[in-house]
C-alpha cells in the first residue's frame, strides 16, 4: 500500500490511485493496438515499478509520476510509452 | 476585382491557391490534435473489431470538421475582403504580402528558440483542445473538434487565408467556389490522409515519430514558402505605381 500525495500542477493535493495510473498506462499501450491482455499486464508491471519508486516518498508532483510511469512502461511497450509522454503534447 | 473568366486567370489563381493551401496544410496543429484523438479512441475501446470502426469514424468526422471550418473560414473571409473593405487591390496586396513575410519570419524565429513545441495559441485554448479530444467519444464531437481546430490555427493560417480571399474577392459565381474547396481540400489533405493510414492500422506511434523527427523541417518549409508566396502575390498583383 502506497500512501503518497500528488501535488497536481495547480497546486491542489490528491491520494495517489495506482487504478487511475493503470488505466492511463494501459489505455496508452492500447493506443499502439496492443492486445487488451498484453495492454493490462504492461500497465500492472509498469505500476509495480512505479510504486516501488514511490516508497518512502510521501509527496510527489503529477509530472514526476508521469515521467516515472514512462520510464516503466518503455521495459515493456517502448511505442506506449511514448505515446503516454506525448500524451498532452499538441504542438 | 478578378473577372475570373480567362484561362490564364484560373491558372494564376490556382497556382496562389495551391501554394496557399500546401502551406496552410504544412502546420500542424490539426494534426497533432488528429494523433492524439486517435490514440485516445483506440485506448478507450476494449473490442478489438470495434477498435478500428471507431477510429475510422472519429478520425474521418474530424477531418470532415476541420474541411467545413477551413472552407467557411475562407468563405467568410472573402466576403468580408469583398463586400466590406475598399482598400484598392495594390495596397492590399502589399500589406497581405508584408503580413505573410512577418508571419514567415515569426514561424522561424519563434520556433527556433524551443525546437518548435511552443504554439501560438493561448493555453487555454491548448488546454481546452486537450480536454476535448479526450472527451470526444462520437462522431459528432469529433467534427466539432475539427472545426474548432481549425479555428485554433488562425494565427498560423491567417495569411495564406487572405491570400486566397483577397484573390476571390469579387461577385460569387462558380470558379469562385470551386476554387475555394480545392483551397479547404489541399489544406486538409494531411489530416484525411492520415485518417485513412490510422484507419488502414498504422501505427500512430510511429505517425508521431515521423512528425517529431521532421519538425524542423516542416518549419523550414513552412517559413520559407510563406516568404515565396508573399513575394510571388506581390510581384503579381502588388507592384506597378498605379494603385488598382
Amino acid at each position: 500500500m502506497v500512501d503518497t500525495m500528488l501535488v497536481k500542477r495547480g497546486g491542489g493535493l490528491e491520494a495517489y490511485d495506482p487504478a487511475k495510473l493503470r488505466s492511463s498506462l494501459a489505455a496508452a499501450c492500447k493506443s499502439v493496438r496492443a492486445p487488451e491482455g498484453e495492454a493490462e499486464t504492461s500497465a500492472a508491471l509498469a505500476v509495480a515499478r512505479v510504486e516501488r519508486w514511490l516508497m518512502g516518498r510521501p509527496e510527489v508532483t503529477t509530472a514526476d509520476i508521469r515521467r516515472k510511469a514512462a520510464e516503466a512502461l518503455v521495459v515493456y511497450n517502448p511505442e506506449a510509452a511514448y505515446i503516454y509522454q506525448q500524451h498532452k503534447n499538441i504542438s | 476585382m478578378y473577372p475570373l473568366t480567362q484561362p490564364s486567370d484560373l491558372l494564376t489563381i490556382a497556382s496562389v491557391v495551391v501554394l496557399a493551401g500546401l502551406l496552410h496544410a504544412n502546420f500542424q496543429l490539426a494534426v497533432s490534435v488528429l494523433t492524439r484523438l486517435g490514440a485516445h479512441v483506440l485506448g478507450r475501446n476494449d473490442i478489438r473489431r470495434q477498435h478500428q470502426r471507431h477510429l475510422a469514424k472519429a478520425a474521418a468526422a474530424y477531418a470532415w470538421g476541420n474541411f467545413l471550418m477551413i472552407g467557411l473560414l475562407a468563405a467568410g473571409v472573402t466576403y468580408v475582403l469583398s463586400a466590406l473593405v475598399t482598400v484598392p487591390q495594390k495596397p492590399l496586396w502589399v500589406m497581405l504580402s508584408l503580413l505573410g513575410g512577418l508571419t514567415g519570419l515569426a514561424v522561424l524565429l519563434i520556433y527556433r528558440r524551443d525546437g518548435g513545441r511552443r504554439l501560438w495559441i493561448p493555453e487555454a485554448l491548448k488546454n481546452y483542445l486537450y480536454e476535448r479530444t479526450k472527451r470526444s467519444t462520437t462522431a459528432a464531437e469529433s467534427l466539432a473538434l475539427g472545426m474548432v481546430t481549425g479555428l485554433a490555427e488562425l494565427p498560423f493560417i491567417a495569411a495564406p487565408l487572405l491570400f486566397v480571399a483577397a484573390l476571390l474577392r469579387g461577385a460569387p459565381d462558380l470558379n469562385r467556389l470551386a476554387i475555394l474547396l480545392l483551397y479547404a481540400a489541399i489544406a486538409s489533405a494531411p489530416l484525411f490522409l492520415l485518417a485513412a493510414a490510422m484507419g488502414a492500422g498504422q501505427q500512430i506511434s510511429r505517425l508521431e515519430r515521423w512528425r517529431e523527427s521532421n519538425r524542423r523541417f516542416l518549419q523550414l518549409s513552412s517559413a520559407l514558402g510563406l516568404a515565396v508566396l508573399s513575394v510571388y502575390v506581390l510581384s503579381l498583383f502588388g507592384a506597378g505605381s498605379s494603385p488598382w
